[in-house]
């Protein structure tokens, strides 16, 4: 079963936890990086914070749905 | 014969030392009688103040407890609810956010408009014309029959898929 994962600085991402998200607290761009590529392979969409989108930019999604929150 | 005035003294002398005697004795028995009343009596006193003391203590812990036990109770219910919001608005924006990304997928993949198509023709005809609507999904018409295949709807379905296997609200 697919799943939704969210990216980003922890005071951001972390309430996403309640709704059922795996939720990947990253605080600078190489806990994004590895975040993103800690992902697992039934994640379908993921949600990053602006500041997570903005270090990913660039990077291939692959199959994965991505959305940027509003800043 | 008459006896003096001192020797009538002297003979009364120990009759009146004995009398003395007996009322010294007396007095200090009621005296000691009454100390030892004071005493017992100061004793029940103590007793009963400090039994009472005992029971309001007890009644105010168990006063306490109760308004402890109820307090808490209201907390914890004060604490659901604030943990049941909190999910519920965690969980409407995990599906906004998701919803976004599968409706920007939907609404320009050329295979999922192909997919939309083709079920559209299957159900309303060959000869249906197809026209895509504004939010990205379709309308099929034929022969006064008319089919909606709102993008909407498949978002909700697409969302309701990916979050089925977590714990939603």
């Amino acid at each position: 079963m697919a799943r939704v994962a969210v990216i980003g600085e922890r005071s951001r991402v972390q309430g996403f936890g309640l709704a059922g998200a795996e939720v990947r607290p990253a605080a600078g761009p190489a806990e994004v990086r590895a975040a993103w590529s800690g992902l697992g392979a039934d994640v379908a969409v993921v949600v990053l914070t602006p500041a997570a989108a903005a270090v990913l930019a660039g990077t291939p999604t692959g199959d994965r749905l991505t959305v940027v929150m509003p800043a | 014969m008459t006896r003096s005035h001192g020797t009538m003294d002297a003979e009364l002398a120990p009759v009146c030392e004995a009398l003395l005697g007996l009322a010294r004795s007396e007095a200090d028995a009621v005296l000691a009688q009454a100390d030892q009343q004071v005493a017992e009596e100061r004793a029940q006193a103590t007793a009963l103040a400090d039994e009472l003391l005992d029971q309001a203590r007890a009644q105010a812990a168990a006063d306490t407890a109760v308004l402890m036990a109820a307090e808490e109770s209201h907390a914890q219910r004060r604490a659901r609810t604030v943990e049941l919001h909190a999910r519920r608005a965690a969980y409407d924006a995990l599906v906004a956010a998701a919803a976004a990304a599968v409706r920007a997928e939907l609404a320009t993949d050329p295979d999922v408009v192909a997919a939309l198509s083709e079920r559209a023709l299957l159900e309303v005809g060959p000869d249906a014309v197809v026209t895509r609507t504004a939010d990205g999904g379709l309308v099929a018409e034929a022969g006064g029959r008319r089919l909606r295949l709102p993008l909407s709807a498949l978002v909700e379905d697409a969302v309701a898929d990916l979050l089925a296997s977590r714990g939603t609200p």
